[in-house]
């Protein structure tokens, strides 16, 4: 059950529309189904009545006042709609939830004779309007502050006591809807969505990973996208706005959107408390590579580099979520949507929309009251900007893999996000963290497939013994081992152990440390999980080429472990 | 009306001895307050004609032609208050 409210300045106009045919000519039977005392004139059920002696009767106090002292917008409309897939309800339930959300407004109090005059008309099976005027019977304005809050939690009220469809809550801090005005005006145009949202979707891709506020300006720019900045007397930087340059009103004039009304989280001095504290700096230049031998210790391009890195960064970020405090999970919250969003404009094709997707649900997950302390979000934005500053990677080879490997995380991330949220009665970022999850998860499947099937046609080619070795170990150091060696994914599993044994590592050791890092009951597909946790752990490409065993294989030799030096390289420190 | 209106009413009364309203504004609203004190009578006696109505109907008894009249002679009563009150206001 949605309301809206909508202030308007003629009664008549809107019961005009009420009574009429409609826009589309939608409009069906228009009638009364309920009024302040039961008793108002209805022009579609009387054949005295009148739209305008409806409108002269709501209006009475409204006029009564005077010309002079007629409140601005004194009509109250508000249409409540039932959730699509609600049983539909009849004329006099839809009356008692008009009753209910007048008297939650304000309009009107039990027992008040001086109550605001509304009346309720229903004209779709769906739906309702509310129709009040504010003036009170003692000539005062009714006091409507809050109204719009108040009318949605007696909503979910009726929700829960009907048995209607339980909407989620909200809490304030969701991003501005476009208004049905900008959502025709794409129509018009014929724009598959309203300018407000692609803007956005620029406006939180120039912050993700900035380091300042002069690159997240530069990036604004760089976008496509004009700004107005706003400045003080002293000329300090006050605010700004952007607009899309294809986006103008009817004087030709660009509509420019402040960053408030893109989203709570992109007004400036929110973006400047979000960049103060800086980043730290990046890693060591030691993990890049061994200068003395030139051989690069973890194989890749610099972007697949940067994107084993982020998966350590999301990694620790979801067992802040799961363990961390509130202030810490709240900053990891607005790094993962930094890393989201560059991956979503890093995208190739085949999953830029599934990528986009995931980024617009997951924007509604990274704000919630619950604020991140200054400069708190350090590692899981250091892997944004690293991400940023890393370049393109394909979905081929190596870079496919890592990307796999990146997103078979921030799968499990956003699941955490999900529990999060839904822990703290976040129904609203609960529910776009979990839809997040699942656009990510389309996007895994698509990058994941080919290294995937290199692996599993690897692992069967594995000397019968030496699969029968693995399953052994994975028996007896995982406790739902038994449950891994049927899963589809195992053979990818066994050539993984495989190979981080002919890399020097310990399988046992490898198994132990990727099951410990955070439970694994939220995955699809557990032998994936642990297949892209041992290659992180262990250094191993995420895209081996197939059958590791032959080194004839050129790109084997030069980035293979099968090769690598008698010793095994020296480990990352533990985290 | 405004408090500082009342305030000023009140007294210019208080002062004059009589409760007689001399502002015709005052006149006027306070007329308008019994029409639509009026109408709310109306409307009560008319919903709980319209609830004998629902309950005959739920025991399937045929509705007396006397309650359907009874009730049309309310609707046009509350018509009549509504018409006068929309003329004291104006427009």
């Amino acid at each position: 059950m949605v309301p809206n409210i909508i202030r308007g300045s003629s009664t008549y106009g809107v019961l005009k529309y009420l009574y009429g045919a409609g826009l589309k000519d939608e409009h069906e039977d228009p009638h009364l189904i309920g009024s302040w005392d039961g008793f108002a004139p209805d022009p579609g059920r009387s054949a005295t009545a009148t739209l305008q002696h409806l409108a002269q009767v709501l209006d009475l106090r409204v006029n009564q006042r005077g010309s002079r002292h007629r409140p601005a917008r004194h009509v109250w409309h508000c249409p409540v709609r039932a959730a699509p897939g609600d049983r539909q309800l009849t004329d006099d339930e839809w009356g008692e939830v008009a009753r209910r959300v007048v008297t939650a407004a304000g309009l009107v109090k039990t027992g008040d004779p001086d109550s605001c005059r509304w009346i309720a008309v229903r004209h779709a099976d769906d739906h309702i309007h509310i129709v009040a005027t504010t003036v009170r019977g003692d000539l005062r304005v009714a006091k409507l502050d809050q109204d719009a809050r108040r009318v949605q939690t007696e909503c979910r009220k009726i929700e829960e006591e009907w048995g209607l469809q339980r909407l989620n809550a909200g809490d304030k801090t969701a991003a501005k809807r476009p208004t049905h005005a900008e959502a025709n005006k794409a129509t018009r145009l014929g724009r598959k969505e309203p300018f407000r949202l692609g803007v956005r979707d620029k406006v939180r891709q120039a912050v993700a990973g900035a380091a300042d506020e002069d690159e997240f300006f530069d990036r604004l720019t760089a976008a496509g996208l004009l700004i107005k900045k706003r400045l003080a007397p002293s000329g300090d930087l006050l605010g700004y706005a952007v607009a899309d340059p294809d986006d103008v009103n009817g004087r030709g004039a660009p509509v420019y959107y402040s960053g408030s009304k893109l989203a709570p989280d992109l007004s400036l001095p929110r973006i400047r408390h979000r960049l103060t504290g800086g980043l730290p700096t990046a890693y060591p230049d030691q993990e890049t590579g061994d200068r003395s031998t030139g051989r690069s210790r973890i194989p890749g391009s610099k972007a697949a580099l940067a994107r084993r890195r982020a998966t350590g960064a999301a990694e620790d970020a979801t067992h802040i979520l799961e363990e961390g405090d509130e202030q810490e999970a709240a900053a990891v919250l607005v790094g993962t949507i930094e890393i989201i969003d560059i991956l979503a404009q890093r995208s190739p094709a085949d999953t830029q929309r599934q990528m986009l997707a995931a980024a617009r649900s997951f924007e509604r997950a990274s704000r919630s009251h619950t604020r991140a302390a200054q400069g708190d979000r350090a590692a899981v934005r250091t892997a944004a900007r690293e991400l940023l500053r890393s370049g393109y990677a394909t979905h081929r080879g190596e870079d496919g893999g890592v990307t796999a490997m990146l997103l078979s995380t921030l799968v499990l991330l956003a699941i955490a996000a999900g529990r999060w949220h839904a822990a703290r009665g976040h129904d609203q970022q609960a529910a776009a963290a979990y839809e997040s999850a699942t656009w990510l998860r389309e996007s895994y499947t698509l990058v994941a497939a080919p290294p995937m099937a290199t692996m599993n046609r690897s692992g069967k080619a594995l000397p019968a013994q030496v699969r029968e070795r693995h399953a052994r170990t994975v028996r007896e150091h995982l406790p739902e081992g038994e449950h891994l060696l049927r899963e589809y994914n195992w053979d990818a599993l066994a050539a993984t152990l495989a190979e981080a044994e002919a890399a020097g590592h310990d399988p046992a050791e490898l198994l132990k440390r990727a099951r410990s890092r955070r439970e694994l009951e939220t995955a699809e597909s557990v032998t994936a999980v642990m297949v892209w946790r041992i290659r992180r752990l262990a250094d191993l490409p995420a895209a081996p080429v197939a059958t590791p065993a032959q080194p004839t294989d050129t790109r084997t030799s030069r980035r293979g472990p099968t090769d690598g030096p008698a010793a095994a390289p020296p480990r990352r420190p533990a985290r | 009306m405004t408090a500082g209106r009342f305030i000023a009413t009140a007294s210019l009364n208080a002062a004059r001895g009589d409760g007689i309203d001399r502002d015709p504004q005052d006149r006027l609203d306070r007329a308008v307050d019994e029409l639509a004190a009026s109408r709310a009578q109306l409307a009560r006696a008319g919903n709980n004609l319209n609830q004998i109505a629902f309950g005959l109907n739920a025991a399937g008894v045929l509705m007396p032609d006397d309650l359907t009249a009874t009730l049309n002679a309310v609707r046009d009563a509350v018509a009549n208050v509504d018409d006068a009150a929309t003329q004291l206001v104006g427009r």
